[in-house]
């Protein structure tokens, strides 16, 4: 059966996308692809490339930059971030409440009504499975009665060992209202 | 209540708060609790008792609350407990079928009213 993912992000606010890292910039695309369809604002959650890099691939492939608004999780870490007006740059990914409060910023005064986190398991490089998913659960509760979208890319086998990807699909698959997985 | 006729509960939680919190709470009902801070002294204190509940936190460093429910499923030493899961968060429509899977009871939103915790666990061990 060809999954609609549309259909899916429409359907679900808490979805949880698994997919094989060698796979990962095709579906990437189709993930892109579907949110962009929802014609809303997009808050773009950089947890694996900086925003540099995200927003080049992005225009390279045709995308609008204008739907986006991006919270950049990784350039603060390793040197100091060029500004940009449609990016809030955090600095650092151990920081989990920083990034809480971007992605707040992100849908209130942004307007972002889907957040695309690319990808969560790349935090496991930096925390524990726990407070990761712990860390979800707080940003899935916490505007759960606003129609928010938050699509949570994970790699089955990211940097970090697969073992400890698997354990965090399992455990955020207990919250989420469907985990799909992109074969 | 005699103290042979008590009937005994494991809480699993790593917040030492609430493990304290409970604990009392439950004592005072008459069941002798006794409590452990993750998966690893959850699996030591049950080479030693037979409990007739396990409380289990959810979300804890080490063993997520889900291994542990696994964990003693697929001992045939623990494989019957009964076990229900003290969580912070709410369970999706998939996550309760594999509390199901589980054969986890019940579950207890925390922060919790002290009476429906009672009440639950009556419901579940008397």
């Amino acid at each position: 059966m060809t999954l609609d993912l549309l259909h899916e992000i429409e359907s679900n606010k808490f979805l949880i996308i698994l997919m094989e890292e060698r796979e990962y910039l095709l579906k990437l695309d189709e993930i892109i692809k579907s949110v962009e369809k929802t014609r809303t604002k997009i808050c773009y959650v950089c947890l694996s490339k900086p925003v540099k890099d995200v927003t080049e691939d992005l225009k390279n492939k045709g995308f609008r930059i204008s739907d986006f608004f991006f919270i950049d999780v990784l350039t603060s870490h390793y040197q100091e971030p060029e500004m940009r007006s449609n990016c809030i740059f955090v600095r650092s990914p151990h920081n989990l409440a920083s990034i809480r409060v971007a992605i707040k910023k992100a849908v209130d005064e942004k307007k972002c009504s889907v957040i695309l986190f690319d990808t969560i398991s790349t935090l496991l490089i930096y925390q524990q499975t726990h407070t990761v998913v712990d860390f979800t659960h707080h940003l899935v509760s916490e505007d759960a009665k606003e129609n928010i979208k938050k699509l949570f890319i994970m790699l089955k086998h990211d940097t970090v060992p697969a073992e400890e990807s698997e354990r965090l699909a399992k455990d955020l698959g207990m919250f989420a209202d469907k985990t799909i997985s992109m074969e | 209540m005699l103290n042979m006729a008590k009937k005994k509960i494991l809480v699993v939680d790593d917040e030492a708060s609430l493990r304290e919190l409970v604990s009392a709470i439950l004592e005072q009902e008459g069941y002798d609790v006794t409590t452990a801070e993750d998966g690893e002294e959850c699996f030591r204190k049950l080479k030693n008792m037979k409990p007739d509940l396990v409380l289990l936190d959810m979300m804890m460093p080490g063993m997520s609350g889900r291994e542990v429910c696994e964990k003693i499923r697929k001992d045939p030493k623990t494989k019957d407990l009964k076990v229900a899961f003290l969580t912070v968060a709410k369970f999706s429509e998939s996550g309760k079928g594999v509390l199901s899977d589980m054969k986890v009871l019940d579950y207890i939103t925390k922060p919790f009213d002290n009476d429906d915790l009672i009440k639950r666990v009556k419901k579940i061990i008397g």
